[in-house]
């Protein structure tokens, strides 16, 4: 596979706070690849190495195979679209956009029909003699990123550049940037804190927490198999549970939890009696019936309705299972469950979920 | 209850005379600049039309003579030299200046205040004593030739005081609080983001500084040379102190007609020559390198 950045053990530190921790990391070339974490988690710090504002104190960065570790960033073949846009206020449109390519000493009569060619890539054909300052947000996010995508760089990188946008643009942008990614082929490493824009846009996502990669994989894998309760608790919701293990079979496992709950748990090798156990529970993986039910799920548990949140297209009910066990359902209009719901506060019901949908958490 | 009907009163005679409010506010600022400022120098255009009295005073007689005179190879000589040594002395202070101020402004908050007032402490002595220290230093027998004649590096003492690079030293010293103070408040405006585009777009330091820093700051350039260009031009304390009878400037040539000559008349026509020269230079310096580009971002 053709790898187009590659992380190899980096730390950054700035005296004595560890921004980035020993990341290893490959991204390919044509991959839309975020980084995904909280403010903190030193994923901005990550892009900036990249991009060679920051220079590692350890390890070594490689931009298609050449370590550029050291190398200032108008020598990398890397260009960044900055969160606040960074556009030039004293040039216009046109001058802002064919800033690299005079750098470049590109011929002066190729320029103009390459900026005229990326304002078409961004739809802003005919704006070359505006100002940055008459753009509207969403427009100058566009201008940024013609200005970045004109000198076709290896790698591009994303810091948070829909953050300052409102949500609807923010959708529409969300789709865009994905289709032109697809279009022009270019590596984008994309900084978010946003979850679903993670989901939504990534091929890859690499989820960190102070510093350190959690976890990396695809949108699917970090939803359906958080390896810790950090990303499980970070990517969507969770319901997370904590006990000890009593039993363990060929397919399954058995475990009280802290709170008094028998639950079964899909076999693990790395787990045996009498161990200590985390997993987590996604909320839309429950069922929900009046009582006495039909599910055959392993876990069934009689739960009392402590409080209900009607959303339109859904409904969020909190439910304690035990006094000391409280878990969050979201129900979905139009899923299976849905049709039986209208539980009121106070309600029993009957709450049941598949063994394999509870996720064993590493820490 | 009286006050608050008059208060009404004053308030809807000013809405019906919406000019007179606008003039009411100004007028404070109006009284001072037309009272200290505008009057004298009614006066001395007056006076600079008129004929010298025999004891110091004027003759109430109108006369050209009083600029005629002017044009004199000897007076133009010091015009030439006073606009050569302040133009001097800009080009030095924006070197010094800018280097100074962009590293005050990108140092550390703590750092940046105490740098910034040791920028302004010069101020808290009067610059006639800061300059007459100048004339201890550079002496035959200041402490710099002393110096360099303790270390053998010259025998004879150098001729240093009462000369134009004694007036230069003397002018950038006592103006580069004027210089670093605008240029300050310039670069540390200046969004740090903006300098990492124009590197990410492969721009060496060289031309980041050249197409985005420069340009972005131009509205500290151009206040600071103005701020050290208009003073310098009409000093004459440094000039007195530093360069003697033999390096006049006009300042020198204006305190002169006004103290021991006694000639008020041409001592006013040489400082309205001066603002004239004065007022067109900086015209046509905002009109030309301030261009459209400063006008955009004035607005």
């Amino acid at each position: 596979m053709d790898i187009s950045v590659e992380l190899k053990d980096v730390t950054k530190q700035f005296g004595d706070v560890i921004a980035v921790d020993n990341v290893k990391l490959k991204i390919q070339r044509g991959e839309f690849f975020s980084l995904l974490g909280p403010s903190g988690c030193g994923k901005t710090t990550t892009l900036r190495l990249v991009a060679g504002f920051e220079h590692p104190t350890d390890g070594e960065i490689l931009i298609n195979n050449e370590n550029v570790s050291n190398k200032r960033p108008y020598e990398r073949n890397v260009n960044t679209v900055f969160q606040s846009y960074a556009l030039f206020p004293h040039l216009t449109v046109a001058g802002n956009i064919k800033f690299g390519l005079e750098r470049k000493r590109t011929p002066k009569d190729q320029i103009g029909k390459l900026v005229a060619e990326a304002l078409e890539l961004v739809r802003l054909a005919g704006m070359e003699n505006r100002y940055p300052r008459q753009l509207s947000g969403g427009q100058q996010q566009r201008i940024a990123l013609a200005r970045a995508l004109i000198l076709h760089p290896e790698v591009l990188l994303l810091d948070e550049p829909l953050g300052a946008l409102d949500l609807k643009l923010r959708k529409e942008m969300q789709l865009e940037l994905k289709t032109l990614q697809a279009r022009v082929g270019i590596t984008f490493i994309y900084v978010t804190h946003d979850q679903e824009e993670a989901l939504t846009m990534s091929d890859r996502i690499a989820v960190m927490d102070k510093g350190r990669l959690v976890q990396v994989g695809t949108p699917e894998e970090i939803y359906e198999f958080p390896k810790t309760g950090f990303v499980a608790d970070f990517i969507g919701e969770s319901n997370f549970f904590a006990g000890e293990i009593i039993a363990v079979d060929e397919d399954r496992m058995q475990m009280n939890t802290d709170g008094g709950l028998k639950v079964t748990l899909p076999a693990d090798p790395n787990f045996s009696k009498g161990q200590n156990v985390h997993f987590s529970v996604r909320p839309e993986k429950f069922r929900v019936e009046p009582q006495p039910g039909t599910s055959d799920w392993e876990n069934r548990f009689i739960g009392e309705v402590a409080n209900k949140i009607y959303l339109g297209d859904s409904v969020h009910y909190v439910i304690a299972l035990s006094p000391a066990e409280k878990i969050t359902v979201f129900l979905k209009k139009g899923s299976a469950a849905y049709q039986q719901i209208f539980f009121s506060v106070g309600d029993k019901v009957l709450v049941s979920w598949h063994k394999d949908d509870s996720i064993i958490l590493s820490d | 209850m009286q006050s608050g009907t008059l208060r009404i009163r004053i308030l809807k005679f000013f809405n019906r005379h919406k000019n007179t409010r606008a003039f009411s506010i100004l007028f404070p600022c109006i009284f001072w600049i037309g009272v200290f400022f505008l009057l004298p120098l009614v006066f001395m255009g007056i006076y600079s039309f008129l004929e010298r009295g025999l004891y110091g005073g004027v003759n109430w007689i109108f006369t050209w003579k009083n600029y005629t005179r002017f044009v004199d190879p000897l007076y133009l000589k010091i015009l030439l030299r006073t606009f050569r040594i302040s133009f001097i002395t800009t080009v030095i202070l924006l070197m010094i200046g800018y280097p100074m101020a962009y590293r005050i402004a990108r140092a550390d908050k703590r750092w940046r205040n105490i740098l910034l007032f040791l920028v302004i402490l010069p101020f808290w002595t009067s610059d006639l004593i800061r300059t007459y220290a100048w004339m201890l230093i550079l002496r035959d027998t200041g402490l710099l030739n002393g110096l360099l004649q303790y270390l053998h590096i010259i025998r004879e003492p150098l001729s240093l005081l009462y000369t134009e690079g004694a007036i230069l030293l003397g002018l950038a010293y006592v103006y580069l609080p004027f210089m670093v103070l605008p240029l300050y408040a310039s670069i540390e405006r200046l969004d740090p983001s903006v300098l990492e585009a124009a590197e990410d777009l492969g721009a060496t330091p060289f031309w980041r500084f050249l197409k985005v820093t420069m340009p972005l700051t131009k509205s500290g350039i151009m206040a600071g040379s103005l701020l050290v260009f208009i003073p310098s031009v009409g000093v004459f304390v440094v000039s007195d102190l530093l360069g003697g009878a033999k390096v006049m400037m006009i300042g020198n040539l204006v305190q002169l007609q006004f103290g021991p000559a006694r000639n008020w008349p041409f001592g006013s026509a040489a400082s309205f020559i001066l603002m004239a020269i004065v007022l067109f230079a900086v015209f046509a310096y905002l009109r030309f390198a301030g261009g459209k580009e400063a006008l955009e971002e004035a607005r």
